[in-house]
């Protein structure tokens, strides 16, 4: 029974087992504080507790929100820069942008806010240091009102580490429930955080030893977050509207290319030949070092086999099929309105809108529309007779037969007011072509005569 | 001496079926190749251009070349084949590809074309127009491309009938006759004039009337016909030139 002696005893942790032998160098492990690993950058400056320093603070995590009206707090936990590179490149992106702030990358968000109100330089605080700092801080420097502050000098107490001395039931009876939250945020037991927009549900991101610089070896790599990606959109029933792939240049600098699509799909060959097509818009110079694929926005996609076993090539859908065209030309359908007016009478919608049947029209319309029509001279025997000659760019065409007018008076609730109303007809010229011309205005010398359409 | 390896000349059942054996592979490797004949998907025109056709019918998987000696006209044939496409392949999508794509569904319907599966694309560049006609047809989602004003040469012809053969659809290149039209790729090319409809009189325009001229089609003779679109009965008649001229001199 050798094996079930070294059988692995699950409730113990790997290195209390006495593995190889006593004194073997074990793996660093990283003392947790009590909200975890997690790691945050405290932001203090003039003006930068709103929404729009936010958005773009978004720029550097995903997790970004506003504290307390004086500050921007950043969770920087898992993101791949050394930390101390990052607050120095942060700090230098708000000095560049003219908000000069100070901050502190730390545990615990209420302990660095209440470090940074007493005027702690700007540096990174590994636990132990933070740990350290806080007896010292006064209370004056902690989020507590006023009054407060003032009954606890009465009373002595001066800085956390008296405080945090104090029995904590009788100090809440005293002082309400604020100080007690305070103290136990101070040393990260609770961390209340908003994000001011919810992190993406759906995000891979791969660290590559040696950078990534030519084509090939970008396709390879997206081509492994998508595989990826899907997998994760599959499991939980969802399909990507629109993502975007961060990459991260070993200079610090990144790139980010953001790809809508019309119809959510977790289809892995689509999204990879949408990707891979505007990897030529990417700038690698000495490399990729990081790429980050995220699904920004999801929906619900219900689950659909893609082929049967077999098969091997999964069908080419149209949302596949106008996802890649709308990447080089413009794509859209024309959906019917309730107009008179020939111009309104459709309207341009998204290509992948449903688009209503256009009800059969009464009267005859021309199959293009002229969007310029083309300016004519009109020669007629009366003047509100439909024309006998019309002239084009100095060619004259002789009307052999013409029916009109119709008249379509402009949309008087609509701006602009006083337009003319415009007489249609459609004429026959002798050569056998026919057109839609109108006249803008009342008959007579103001009048106006346009080709605004090739009737069939 | 005799030649043992050399096959003997089949009797007449087995050569037919040898022949249908070939064909049917010929057909796999090529499918452009295949159906001189029936066999091949077409669409319906009207029946004395079908009959004209060596397809019966204009053939689906193909691309066909619509020259407009005047706008109107060109743009009613071409818009009349889309519409035959629609009808003939339900669930697919049309293409109406151009550097400013100016189509109207009020008119549009009257030659059946339905506005609901009409998708535009505007290419700016006739190189774009013609990628997005490739990638288009090559689907099988797309049941026609109209590529309009972009003049492909020899060689992207050729990728879009490809194309075309790949995806099932059709293809339409209609462009204008002023250009000296080149050689083509295309398995058909037809030239649209306008044409007075006989029964006009000064306040009625009559039917639409077209010239139908069928410059040159694979493997088929060239022909000109008299169309009238009856937008009534939705379908196109047509009469040979000479038949139309006696009909003329009868009411004259």
């Amino acid at each position: 029974m050798g094996g079930r002696r070294c059988a692995h005893t699950p409730s113990l942790p790997l290195f209390e087992e006495g593995l190889p032998c006593e004194g073997a160098p074990l793996l660093p492990v990283r003392e947790a504080t009590p909200a975890g690993n997690r790691r945050f950058l405290m932001l203090h400056g003039p003006g930068l507790a709103a929404e729009r320093p936010a958005v773009w603070t978004l720029r550097f995590s995903p997790l970004v929100g506003i504290w307390r009206d004086e500050g921007l707090l950043i969770e920087t936990s898992g993101l791949p820069e050394p930390e101390p590179d990052l607050l120095r490149r942060i700090l230098a992106a708000f000095a560049a942008t003219g908000h000069p702030a100070r901050g502190l990358l730390g545990a615990a968000p209420a302990a660095l806010a209440a470090l940074l109100r007493a005027g702690t330089r700007p540096h990174v605080l590994d636990p132990g240091q933070e740990a350290a700092a806080l007896p010292r801080l006064p209370v004056t420097a902690l989020a507590l009102p006023e009054e407060m502050v003032r009954a606890l000098h009465r009373l002595g107490l001066r800085d956390v580490a008296a405080l945090e001395a104090q029995p904590r039931g009788p100090l809440a009876r005293r002082f309400g429930r604020v100080i007690a939250m305070e103290l136990a945020a101070l040393r990260g037991t609770i961390a209340p955080f908003t994000p001011i927009r919810p992190p993406p549900r759906h995000f891979i991101a791969r660290e590559f030893l040696s950078p990534l610089v030519t084509a090939p070896g970008l396709e390879r790599a997206i081509g492994m977050l998508v595989e990826e990606l899907c997998a994760g959109l599959v499991h939980s029933g969802e399909g990507a509207r629109v993502l975007r792939l961060t990459a991260f240049r070993g200079d610090g600098s990144w790139q980010e290319l953001g790809q809508g699509l019309g119809q959510a799909s977790r289809e892995p060959a689509h999204l990879q030949g949408l990707l891979n097509r505007r990897i030529e818009e990417l700038r690698p110079e000495l490399g990729f070092e990081k790429l980050l694929l995220a699904a920004e926005v999801t929906e619900n996609l219900s689950a659909r086999q893609s082929a049967l076993p077999g098969e091997a090539a999964t069908p080419d859908t149209l949302a596949g099929l106008l996802d890649r065209l709308g990447q080089r030309v413009r794509i859209c359908r024309l959906e019917p309105r309730a107009s008179h007016w020939p111009e309104r009478a459709v309207r341009r919608v998204s290509a992948f809108a449903p688009v209503t049947e256009s009800t059969a029209q009464a009267r005859p319309r021309p199959l293009r529309l002229l969007r310029q029509p083309l300016p004519l001279e009109a020669v007629a025997l009366l003047p509100d007779e439909p024309p006998s000659l019309l002239i084009y760019r100095r060619h004259s065409e002789r009307v052999v037969s013409a029916e009109g007018p119709e008249r379509i008076e402009p949309e008087w609730w609509r701006p602009p007011e006083h337009r003319p109303p415009r007489d249609y007809y459609r004429v026959q010229l002798a050569s056998g072509a026919r057109w839609w011309v109108c006249r803008r205005g009342e008959a007579g010398p103001d009048a106006r005569w346009f080709l605004h359409g090739y009737l069939a | 001496m005799t030649q043992p390896d050399a096959a003997p000349l089949p009797d007449s059942m087995d050569r037919d079926a040898l022949l249908a054996g070939l064909r049917a592979r010929i057909a796999r490797l090529d499918p452009g190749l295949a159906g001189f004949g029936a066999g091949r998907a077409t669409l319906p025109l009207s029946p004395e251009l079908d009959a004209h056709l060596p397809w019966n019918g204009l053939p689906l998987a193909g691309l066909h070349e619509v020259l407009a000696a005047e706008p109107g006209a060109g743009m009613g044939f071409s818009a009349l084949i889309l519409a035959r496409a629609q009808a003939a392949l339900p669930g697919r999508s049309i293409l109406w590809i151009a550097s400013e794509p100016d189509a109207y569904p009020p008119g549009l319907a009257s030659l059946g074309l339905s506005a609901a599966s009409l998708i535009l694309v505007r290419a700016a560049r006739p190189a774009d127009a013609l990628w997005a006609a490739e990638e288009g047809l090559r689907s099988p989602s797309i049941g026609a491309a109209l590529i309009f004003g972009a003049v492909p040469d020899l060689t992207a012809a050729r990728r879009l009938q490809l194309a075309a053969e790949t995806g099932g659809g059709i293809g339409l290149l209609l462009r204008s006759d002023d250009q000296s039209p080149g050689p083509t790729a295309a398995l058909t090319r037809w030239r649209l004039s306008a044409r007075p409809s006989p029964e006009a009189t000064p306040h009625h325009l009559g039917e639409p009337g077209w010239e139908i001229a069928l410059l040159r089609a694979r493997g088929g003779r060239p022909g000109t016909w008299a169309g009238e679109w009856n937008a009534a009965r939705g379908e196109l008649t047509t009469l040979a030139p000479a038949q139309a001229a006696s009909i003329k001199r009868r009411r004259a």
